[in-house]
């Protein structure tokens, strides 16, 4: 790996695993602090330990720039743990510092793998630290509304020259409107609200005086707060953090930031990095070689199994019956291994929310429930992502503004509400709010704008209005925001989660708000299908989409033959009846007595002839292997396959990609 | 790669048909003598399916069909060579029976040597004892990679 020493690459993924765990650590300090505003003797203690061990870990590692910016921050917790009057005054302004820190650390720690990893410098964290442990203030933000000339026209470009001669003394700046250069109709709103600047300075007087010396302002006004609202975003830091370059479609925003700045991705932007390591409680470990023991004695010799627990004279049956108990419980251990409580998450989710309220000017009141609830690694790891989706919109799109919520007499803190449930061998993840919940009536004008409507808009049920907000691109907003409006999110939720054999359930009310269910198989180990036979090939399907199955005969009656296909005529509906043999050309007899079995996916469901109905069992699912392509279930609909005890192996449908291949080939029977 | 080196390098070999493939044996893992392959349908004909090793779903190939050789009528497919390269993992069926060969005992030929044998890459071709073809596995098995 490039960066790093041979010694420190073999210890590079236990660094990575610790610090991971330590900055969540962090984090959650940091947000019992902010909520407070101050630091208990026994967090400070805590972040200074865990700066501690960074510092050394990562001088371990060579990572030098880590080492230092960790050794600042025990500096600056240090002169708290002494004296915590300095951080009185600039509370928000010291806490926002330490979680860009965090942030920083996070990024640093998400890029070691890469093979063209390089630290990034720390030399302005240092400064702001090293400003804050001598007492001097960091710079406030000042905001001033500048008002122009009566009918000096062209507002928002005299706006824009302000901007651009005040950018050499500032650090950080926003306005509003905001890109007046680009938007014409600010004019309007500056000759109605003013231009309104806020920004980081330490040549205040400077700043002051070439805005009033600037062509046709009339006065300029220092005022106290900001106004809020989804156009005042700062861009700039995904600039700067992308070297520049953004892979957004909107126009390239002027850089309006010190170039010198290092702020990095926030939490929110972060990929999740998932560990290859796993932690597992030793009793689990201790009861693996218990049962391993038992099983080697168990499958020894009959002398040996004697005494003890066993039966004084075991038959054949009784090994066979002890042999099985024993493989089973070694099952069930094993996949237990692999469980993992969703509690891991959770730090993260509230720094989200906290991001997220933060920027949008927001109040919502974030609740995580049923966290000891346990899933596969494999899902817990990578629930992150569709989680932050769906609460960024429950924040953005959903939780309206104070003001707004007044309004309509509804408490000013909005809820947004996490909920994981196990259910009977699902687990269910739920997102909800209180906020304005879907307009459908926006969504069907923006679904006939975009031609997505292939019948009268009085003939779709409201799930199928909800199932459009689920399409790639779709996106009810005009505006698009560093959080949201632009259509990848809900799609890429409903992708993630198919990813996983789950589903994607919306709920939603006007005005009251919307929930989001995620159902997940509890464990990817084992499968539980439904498996048919064609043409002496296995097949299987998950259990939970099999709906019905009957014998074809007796469904002839309601079969009826079109141009491209034919289709089961079922609770008024029409749904398209597809051969095993034929979508997979397998030749031979064909069965007397096929069957035709029900199935549904999340969005698609079919019925499909087999010859036999084999049974209902768990099988181990394998991966495709790479040699059969990426692209391999995309293209052939099948997700994977298990290993059946006579050795041979069965092949897992995957429901939505089958009945969408033979909708395309047109190849219904 | 020195002289002296490929004449210590040992290959497995396998007879398909009138050829005679090698594989080097540092990228070998097994040879499957008793194995059970299911068909998976929509692959190319050369695909004959998967078996199971360790745990672990290995796709079988037919030297034959792959080195484009005509599969005699009545012979039996007894074993597979499993190899690993470049990620990959591959069985190749086979009716011959695999001999090893040291490098040593064949010299190498030079002169114009086949670049492909039917969807097979070559590296090498050596003679002595054999005359036989030692397979680049991993230009081979990137080559056999199926839905991109």
């Amino acid at each position: 790996m490039g960066y790093f020493e041979k010694d420190a690459e073999e210890m590079l993924d236990v660094y990575l695993l610790e610090s991971e765990q330590l900055l969540d650590q962090a984090d959650s300090i940091l947000l019992r602090a902010e909520e407070r505003m101050g630091f208990s003797s026994e967090e400070i203690n805590h972040i200074f330990r865990i700066m501690h061990t960074m510092k050394s870990s990562s001088a371990m590692m060579g990572l030098n720039e880590l080492s230092i910016l960790a050794h600042r921050l025990e500096d600056l917790f240090d002169v708290f743990r002494k004296d915590m009057s300095k951080m009185e005054g600039s509370e928000q302004a010291a806490l926002d510092l330490i979680f860009a820190v965090s942030d920083f650390m996070k990024a640093e720690l998400s890029r070691m793998r890469l093979e063209s990893y390089q630290p990034s410098p720390v030399k302005g964290f240092e400064e702001k630290i090293s400003r804050l442990i001598s007492g001097t203030a960091p710079e406030k933000k000042t905001v001033v509304r500048i008002q122009f000339e009566p009918d000096c026209q062209m507002e928002n470009v005299r706006a824009f020259l302000v901007v651009r001669q005040i950018m050499p003394l500032v650090q950080e700046l926003t306005c509003y409107p905001d890109q007046p250069e680009t938007n014409s109709s600010a004019s309007q709103t500056i000759r109605e609200e003013g231009f309104w600047i806020c920004f980081q300075s330490g040549q205040m007087e400077q700043v002051l005086d070439k805005i009033k010396g600037a062509l046709f302002v009339e006065s300029v006004s220092v005022e106290k707060t900001f106004p809020s609202g989804k156009d005042t975003e700062k861009r700039t830091e995904e600039v700067i953090a992308a070297g520049g370059e953004t892979d957004r479609q909107e126009p390239q925003t002027p850089v309006w930031e010190n170039a010198e700045s290092e702020t990095p991705p926030s939490s929110s932007e972060s990929v999740q990095q998932t560990s290859q390591f796993i932690n597992v409680p030793v009793q689990k470990l201790d009861e693996l070689l218990k049962l391993t023991g038992e099983l080697m004695i168990a499958f020894q010799s009959d002398s040996t199994a004697r005494g003890g627990s066993y039966l004084e004279n075991p038959t054949d049956q009784d090994r066979d019956r002890l042999r099985q108990r024993l493989m089973k419980e070694l099952e069930e251990l094993t996949i237990s291994i692999r469980m993992v409580p969703f509690a891991s998450v959770t730090p993260r989710l509230n720094r989200i929310v906290r991001d997220i309220c933060r920027k949008e000017q927001k109040k919502v009141s974030f609740l995580v429930t049923g966290q000891e609830v346990e899933a596969d690694k494999k899902i817990v790891d990578r629930i992150l992502e569709p989680l932050i989706h769906l609460i960024r919109n429950a924040v953005d799109h959903g939780v309206e503004t104070p003001e707004e919520r007044r309004a309509q007499d509804k408490p000013e803190e909005g809820k947004v509400v996490v909920s994981f449930e196990n259910a009977g061998g699902e687990i269910v993840v739920s997102v909800s709010d209180d906020g304005s919940g879907f307009d459908l009536g926006q969504v069907m004008a923006k679904a006939k704008k975009r031609g997505l409507l292939d019948r009268p808009e009085e003939q779709y049920s409201k799930e199928e209005i909800l199932e459009l907000c689920l399409l790639p691109g779709f996106s009810t907003c005009d505006q698009v925001n560093e959080y949201s409006g632009r259509g990848v999110g809900l799609d890429v939720v409903r992708q993630m989660t198919e990813q996983f054999g789950g589903h994607l359930y919306v709920e939603t009310s006007e005005g009251c708000g919307s929930r989001f269910h995620l159902h997940f198989p509890r464990t990817l180990a084992l499968v539980e299908c439904m498996r048919l036979s064609a043409g002496g090939r296995c097949f299987g399907v998950p259990s939970h989409q099999v709906m019905q199955f009957y014998p074809y005969q007796s469904e002839q009656d309601r079969i009826l033959l079109r141009e491209n296909g034919r289709y089961w005529i079922h609770e008024e509906r029409l749904i398209p009846v597809i051969s095993l043999r034929e979508s997979y050309q397998i030749h031979g007899d064909g069965e007397q007595n096929p069957v035709m079995v029900w199935v549904k996916g999340s969005s698609r469901e079919a019925c499909l002839i087999a010859d036999h109905i084999e049974g209902q069992d768990n099988m181990v699912e394998k991966p495709v292997p790479p040699l059969f392509g990426r692209r391999f279930k995309q293209e052939t609909g099948i997700s994977g396959m298990c290993l059946w005890r006579d050795g041979s192996v069965c092949l897992q449908l995957d429901v939505e990609d089958f009945i969408r291949i033979a909708e395309e080939r047109g190849g219904h029977e | 790669m020195q002289l002296g080196e490929q004449l210590n390098m040992e290959f497995m070999t396998l007879q398909s048909g009138n050829l005679c493939c090698g594989f080097e044996m540092a990228a070998v893992e097994e040879i499957l003598w008793n194995f059970q392959i299911s068909p998976v349908p929509c692959l190319p004909d050369y695909f004959e399916g998967v078996c199971n090793w360790n745990g672990d779903l290995i796709p079988v190939v037919s030297l034959e069909k792959l080195a484009g050789e005509e599969i005699t009528p009545g012979n039996v497919r007894q074993v597979i060579l499993l190899v690993k390269a470049d990620g990959y993992e591959c069985g190749f069926l086979t009716s011959g029976m695999p001999r090893m060969i040291q490098g040593q005992k064949n010299g190498r030929l030079t002169g114009e040597t086949p670049e492909w044998l039917g969807k097979c890459a070559v590296k090498s071709v050596y003679g002595g004892e054999m005359v036989f073809y030692v397979l680049d596995l991993e230009k081979t098995l990137e080559n056999l990679v199926v839905y991109r």
